[in-house]
């Protein structure tokens, strides 16, 4: 069974039909991309997997569970986390205290104490400004804080929104392995970006968005050499 | 060259800060608070409280001159500063000496109506026009103290300082702290009449308060760390100990207060104690969880009418319980309220939250106050006759209008105690306040106070992580009413009758206002804003007239001189720390 399906999804926000019938599938242990320019409904396909928007139309299934029954809050309860465009840090609230309500869906004092340790060796910086204010904290610290925050939900699947988004090609790159080791431990990853050839040199697979359609996917490597894609999102001509 | 330019420029700039100040105290003279003020004393028979503020003014603009010039000039002296100092506090009263001038020539009292005789005597000391220099004279003066005073060292300085603002704290309240001592009779009636007059200080009773403050605070500066890494060092069992004693002095003074205090102090306390119930609970909503309610007031009012509802022996009675049994099922039906309002905003964000939330609290007071419902709720009559809370059996009601008994708990034949007086609500009112304020600190502390904070900080996020919205928000509305409403019972029983026109929009303002002041989010910084913007107004029935004036100048200052609050929470604090020092770089 696949870890995760979106079959035939169509939503709108009012009359603008931003979705046009999206399929996807992610198999588990795979670190999937969707790529596309700007406005090509990325954020709203992943606000639409994690359950704040309501599709029109369409299945999304999480190892074949239909996670359209669900309301949006309890959709992190069966394995889903996102990190949300722009972050979306608690900016006053400490580090730490951003990362316990990350796991806000956990009971399980021990293993949550155990996961914020894992957190914090993933991340040290995070360590070290654990009672900085998030909002305080530079562009690349708030990307590792919203991602490990995801982390602490303990999730089967990760969703991440345009996690290289104003941030210099050295943090970039950290994130982006950061990203591959927590795949390496399990995590299904659906990753996000419009930094196209990072994207497509840590995913196995990937798929390309335009104006609300899946106009192609692929295996990586194949939509790095695709013509097409090079000259609309990698700048080769 | 270079020197010449700034030269000019501090003497321009302290020009244009003696006449900041001059504006200040002019619109102070004119507004008539002068007036008021010179008829209290700072010290009897020496200085007004009108004078000492006015000089205060010239004090403080040549005290600014003079930094200000320190900081334009390349090598500053004090001599510079001092002429700076001078020229400020003379500018600083030379518009109220035109404004003498002017008005003893024409009369502009048809414009101003506080421009009056009194105010001109006062400004030069019943001497007439011709006494008009002494104003600029004065202000140079001032203004001259003012600069020199930099020059003195910080260890001289500062207990100066404490002990100025001590004698004018005390020459506010002179008033109150007499009649409460000369109500206790022998020796303290004896040290009252030495210390104080009836309209402010005696001599050598400000002597001993000026001499007590500045060796205090001499002290503390000179041994204040010594004392406290000492204590901090103490082992742990001294430490409780000490912990412990403190406590108990508190309580002492806290149970013992009603005793001595009088019935106004008391009442004033009992206020005091409702609107931190209030704000603490607009603290749930608005603080923690981000939900503006412009509307508070209504759960406030629902808490009132359902113990008048419940308890009175008036007409409108439906019930007539208790005050014990009346209280839960008040906070209940405020609880309810906050459901209900919270219901229909749930999805409602930022300035439409305001709107649609001041329209609940309109609607609740004049639904209460219609003549609709009159036959309810007494409609502008209010519902009178609220049965007082009575320690032991209440006897069996009779008839309309005539109060239940209170009997004693052991001898039915004997009158128990009846909570009638201010003096005794006031255990109710200042022991629901602990409680309450004890409840908000466990709940922020929770699960649910995490909760809040998160959805406070962004909705979609906190509900992605698992938050409940729906839930968490009501809770939030529900919680927050229940300690308004709770307010607002203790107020029916204070005040013996409830009226729809004392639920006004501006009691939520002032709520709110209290919360920003001591520092949104913080628990002692309600306690803090409500004696600061409840208490000190009600207690100074002088200046009750300027309220709104002093409200909204103190909301200005704090929000340019202290936006954390006089209390901030931690997390505030840290907030501007940071951000003082700057984000790290990439
Ligand atoms: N809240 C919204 N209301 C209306 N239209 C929206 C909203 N959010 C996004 N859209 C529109 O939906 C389309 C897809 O947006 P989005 O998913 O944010 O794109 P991407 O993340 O790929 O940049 C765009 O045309 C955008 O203008
Ligand atoms: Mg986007």
């Amino acid at each position: 069974m696949s870890m995760l399906t979106v079959n035939n999804v169509h939503t709108y926000y009012g009359s603008i039909h931003a979705l046009r019938g999206i399929n996807l599938t992610i198999e588990q242990g795979e670190i999937v991309t969707l790529i596309g320019g700007n406005g090509a409904g990325k954020t709203t396909t992943l606000r639409t997997i994690s359950g704040l928007l309501k599709p029109a139309q369409g299945e999304i299934t999480l190892e074949g569970d239909d996670l359209l029954r669900y309301k949006p809050h309890e959709i992190v309860y069966k394995g889903l986390s996102m990190v949300p465009e722009g972050r979306g840090v608690f900016a006053r609230m400490s580090v730490l205290e951003n990362l316990e309500m990350g796991a806000f869906s956990r009971n399980n004092k021990q293993e949550i104490a155990r996961n914020l340790d894992h957190v914090m060796t993933l991340f040290p910086r995070l360590k070290e400004r654990r009672t900085q204010l998030a909002g305080t904290l530079s562009g690349g610290e708030q990307q590792m804080l919203a991602t490990g925050r995801a982390l602490m939900a303990e999730p089967r699947i990760l969703l991440l929104d345009e996690p290289s988004m104003g941030l210099a090609p050295v943090l970039v790159e950290l994130i982006f392995d950061t990203i591959v080791q927590i795949n390496k431990e399990g995590v299904t990853i659906l990753l996000v970006e419009q930094n196209a050839l990072m994207a497509l040199s840590i995913a196995h697979r990937g798929y390309v968005l335009q104006t609300g359609e899946i106009v192609l996917s692929d295996k990586a490597e194949k939509l790095k050499s695709d013509p097409e894609v090079q000259k609309a999102y990698l700048g080769i001509e | 060259m270079m020197n010449n330019t700034n030269k000019e420029n501090s003497l321009w700039a302290a020009i244009k800060i003696g006449l900041l100040g001059g504006a200040v105290a002019l619109f102070i003279s004119l507004v008539g608070m002068a007036e008021v003020f010179s008829k209290r004393d700072v010290v009897e028979k020496t200085m007004t409280l009108g004078q000492f503020v006015l000089l205060a003014i010239s004090v403080a603009s040549g005290l600014l001159a003079a930094r200000r010039t320190a900081a334009l000039l390349d090598k500053p002296n004090t001599a510079s500063q001092a002429a700076a100092g001078l020229i400020a506090g003379f500018f600083s009263a030379a518009i109220l000496t035109l404004f003498v001038i002017i008005g003893a020539k024409i009369n502009i009292r048809t414009v101003f109506l506080n421009a009056s005789p009194g105010l001109y005597s006062m400004l030069t000391l019943n001497q007439g026009v011709s006494g008009v220099w002494i104003l600029p004279a004065a202000g140079a003066v001032s203004g001259l103290l003012g600069a020199l005073s930099l020059s003195l060292p910080n260890a001289v300085r500062r207990p100066l300082f404490h002990a100025i603002l001590f004698i004018f704290f005390m020459a506010l309240f002179s008033g109150l702290f007499r009649v409460v001592m000369i109500n206790q009779s022998g020796f303290w009636e004896k040290t009252a009449k030495y210390l104080f007059s009836q309209t402010g200080m005696t001599r050598p009773g400000a002597a001993i308060f000026f001499a007590l403050v500045v060796a205090i605070s001499a002290f503390w500066s000179a041994k204040g760390q010594a004392i406290k890494t000492n204590v901090a060092n103490l082992p742990k069992g001294r430490q409780i100990g000490l912990r412990v004693i403190a406590f108990a002095v508190i309580a002492f003074i806290a149970l013992g207060l009603p005793l001595v205090s009088g019935a106004f102090i008391a009442q004033v306390i009992v206020i005091v104690a409702l609107f931190i119930l209030m704000g603490l609970g607009l603290n749930i909503t608005l603080g923690f969880a981000g939900l503006l309610d412009l509307g508070f007031v209504a759960f406030y009012a629902i808490g009132a009418y359902t113990v008048g509802l419940l308890t009175s022996y008036g007409q409108y009675g439906l019930q007539h319980i208790s005050f014990w049994a009346a209280i839960p099922l008040a906070v209940l039906v405020a609880m309810a309220a906050g459901f209900t309002l919270g219901l229909p905003v749930l999805g409602v964000r930022g300035d439409y939250l305001a709107i649609a939330t001041l329209g609940f609290g309109e609607i609740v007071r004049l639904l209460a106050g219609s003549d609709f419902l009159a036959k309810y709720f007494g409609g502008p009559q209010g519902i009178i006759g609220i049965q007082k809370p009575c320690i032991g059996v209440l006897g069996e009601f009779t008839k309309v209008d005539v109060p239940r008994v209170c009997y004693s708990l052991f001898d039915a034949a004997k009158p128990g105690i009846e909570l009638s007086t201010p003096q005794s609500i006031y255990y109710i009112a200042v022991a629901s306040a602990i409680l309450i304020a004890f409840v908000s600190w466990r709940l922020r502390e929770s699960r649910l106070g995490r909760a809040w904070m998160a959805i406070r900080e962004d909705e979609d996020v906190a509900e992605a992580l698992g938050v409940n919205l729906i839930q968490t928000k009501l809770l939030a509305y529900m919680l927050g009413a229940a300690m308004a409403g709770l307010g607002g019972a203790i107020f029916a029983t204070l005040i013996g009758s409830i009226f729809a026109t004392s639920m006004q929009l501006i009691v939520s303002i002032n709520v709110a206002s209290l919360i920003i002041v001591g520092g949104m989010g913080s628990i002692p910084g309600v306690i803090v804003g409500a004696i600061a913007l409840i208490g000190l107004p009600e207690l100074l029935r002088e200046v009750s007239e300027f309220r709104y004036l002093l409200y909204g100048a103190t909301l200005i200052i704090m929000m340019l001189a202290k936006p954390e609050g006089l209390w901030p929470s931690k997390t505030t604090q840290r907030e501007l720390h940071h951000l003082d020092a700057g984000t790290s770089a990439e």
